[in-house]
């Protein structure tokens, strides 16, 4: 590593601990590598040209898009409907309500590619039906957090598109190679639920009076919002449209069911989506934009190739380098955010991987696991904060309570690391990988 | 409080509502290439499935104008402070110190902003020799989102400093105020 490098890295991580705007903290970095380093020094103008080319990238475009169509579903009451379909199919177990919640966030995330909006969206409906089902808050706020994970796994997937551009992997095999993880996932909570449920003698929580118009009532409810994964997923994986057109079919779909179908989309509530859509989406273009000068600067230096070798020196097993590298992304967990995760370290590791044999769409799945499970460790845990903010539950006793689901999710994650047939089935059997 | 301050306050007034109208403005453009994107999307897709027929420039303008988007929302993102921080450390920095080391990233951002605005604007001007691909205009255009993000975050800088300023003359007033009444 040359001098100038480890100055704009210290940097970087002098701004990011000092509490600096990410956005900030990477363009500085960026910018700081033309005044340091002799032989690129008057070339400022590749700052603009890659912040540009960073962010003119057409599957970047589907991210707003997703945004927008998950935003549009929870507004037309969308998450209720899912929550009474979940009811439905598992309430009437032991421990029926927490099912539900983790069948929800699982049928939620076919639709939203982010953890925090379903934190967001169905954390409130699925708290207070906790909460009147005798469920501690804590417990209900702690499950919620955790099962929200599974939402970016599942696909559509916001990370999984960053992923799939910044290391130029298929978005549709790595949306195909997400869905079995993300079932896992579900499943695994709701392996926890099971046993608590158990030990806490939590109630069975059936539908009262349910007769055969109900269930028809409650599953045409949810049967629009159910559709739109099928529609998603049916479509990029026949080849109709690519996963950006994919994003923008859902958008009008989700216009025309809340419009035409569920009849509760006003222009008012409209126009306020499309603001948080811009904000979040500027949010994450601003910082892509600005690691693609950092990304130029790796580059610049070799370091890729040179960690490649240094890597391949150490004749390190892969199983043991890959623990390594999970180890790696859960201990930044604790201090950075999914994107800055995903835009420092898939554009460095994915090659690194690859020579040694691990499919970047494998990969490409686990850092997503591993960035996910990072919004629930504290002290940097978005999920948490979010989960505490709209629960009323101070962060310490969540944090507590989501121990056993974390243990979960970590298990499923190094079934994911080590059991490549998880991720790759699925896209090898629609022929997207060989 | 004298003539001369009023006037002053007066004037800062005015030019923060002049700033709160051009982000107004800029938000609302962003929705609407919001919704412009969204819909040539799909016009392709329609066109592409229904008619075996694509468009030339639904893909290269949807990237363009999100590229746009993103830069006229960006002073908003600051405005409200939802840039990502790592903020959790927060809590142990003593409040003086917290507001000193705010001021001076903003300061730091301003810097750092002015430099993109003006190689921003090299980079447009360079760039507008050559025509895109599909949609045969000028590069100029897609660059000037650059410079002019820029410039309109470097404006959202100055005019978060100035309502501090407003903020922290209000209160010195209502405090002079509370003072002789209470005398």
């Amino acid at each position: 590593m040359t001098n100038s490098l480890a100055l704009v890295l210290g940097i970087l991580v002098f701004l990011l601990i000092l509490g600096a705007p990410v956005v900030f903290a990477v363009a500085a970095a960026g910018l700081s590598y033309f005044f340091i380093e002799p032989s690129v020094a008057g070339m400022q103008s590749v700052v603009v040209h890659k912040f540009f080319t960073g962010m003119d990238v057409f599957i970047w475009l589907s991210i707003p898009l997703f945004v927008i169509a998950g935003e549009i579903m929870s507004a037309t009451n969308m998450t209720e409907r899912l929550v009474g379909f979940s009811h439905l199919i598992v309430g009437k177990f032991r421990g029926g309500m927490a099912y539900v919640n983790v069948l929800a966030s699982m049928l939620f995330g076919g639709v939203s590619g982010s953890a925090l909006a379903d934190v967001a969206a169905l954390g409130p409906v699925e708290l207070a039906l906790m909460r009147k089902e005798g469920y501690k808050d804590e417990f209900s706020a702690a499950l919620t957090v955790s099962s929200a994970i599974q939402g970016p796994i599942i696909p559509p997937s916001i990370p999984l598109i960053m992923f799939s551009s910044l290391t130029n992997t298929s978005v549709a095999a790595l949306f195909l190679a997400g869905a079995v993880p993300g079932v896992l996932l579900g499943l695994a909570l709701m392996m926890v639920v099971f046993i608590m449920a158990r030990i806490h003698n939590f109630p069975k929580n059936p539908i009262e009076n349910i007769t055969f118009a109900v269930v028809v009532k409650i599953v045409g409810d949810a049967f629009w919002s159910l559709l739109m994964p099928v529609i998603i997923m049916g479509g990029i994986t026949s080849g109709i449209f690519t996963a950006t057109e994919a994003a923008a079919i859902a958008v009008s779909y989700a216009m025309v069911i809340g419009i035409v179908a569920y009849r509760n989309l006003s222009m008012k509530t409209l126009w306020a989506i499309l603001d948080r859509s811009a904000r979040t989406t500027a949010s994450i273009y601003l910082i892509v934009g600005f690691a693609s000068v950092l990304t130029w600067v790796i580059a610049n230096e070799r370091v890729p190739d040179t960690l490649q070798t240094f890597v391949q020196n150490l004749n390190i097993p892969v199983w043991a380098l890959l623990l390594m590298v999970n180890l790696f992304f859960l201990f930044n967990g604790l201090w950075i955010s999914d994107s800055v995760q995903m835009v420092l370290f898939a554009p460095l590791f994915t090659p690194i991987l690859a020579a040694l044999g691990v499919s970047p769409v494998q990969f490409g799945v686990i850092m997503t696991m591993n960035v996910m499970i990072g919004l629930m460790t504290p002290p940097y845990g978005l999920a948490l904060y979010l989960g505490s903010a709209i629960s009323g539950v101070p962060l310490i006793k969540i944090i507590r309570e989501s121990i056993p689901f974390l243990i979960a999710s970590l298990i499923v994650l190094m079934l994911v690391t080590y059991i490549p047939a998880l991720t790759l089935a699925l896209p090898r059997f629609f022929g997207f990988i060989n | 409080m004298g003539r001369a301050s009023l006037t002053e306050k007066h004037d800062m007034a005015k030019i923060l509502r002049v700033v709160d109208v051009i982000e107004w403005s800029a938000s609302a453009l962003a929705r609407l290439m919001l919704i412009f994107v969204a819909l040539s999307l799909v016009l392709q897709v329609i066109l592409r499935f229904g008619f075996s027929f694509s468009l030339p420039w639904p893909e290269e303008a949807s990237r363009y104008l999100m590229i746009w988007l993103v830069m006229l929302t960006a002073p908003i993102l600051i405005k409200r402070d939802e840039l990502v921080r790592v903020d959790f450390l927060d809590a142990f920095w003593p409040r003086p110190l917290l507001i000193f080391r705010d001021l001076l990233f903003r300061f730091c951002m301003l810097g750092l902003f002015i430099i993109v605005a003006h190689e921003g604007w090299i980079q447009a001007s360079f760039a507008a020799r050559r025509l895109t691909a599909a949609t045969q205009i000028s590069w100029f255009w897609p660059y000037l989102a650059v410079p002019v993000g820029a410039v309109l975050i470097i404006i959202e800088l100055l005019a978060i400093t100035l309502r501090e300023q407003l903020a922290r003359q209000a209160k010195s007033t209502s405090l002079s105020q509370v003072t002789e009444s209470a005398q």
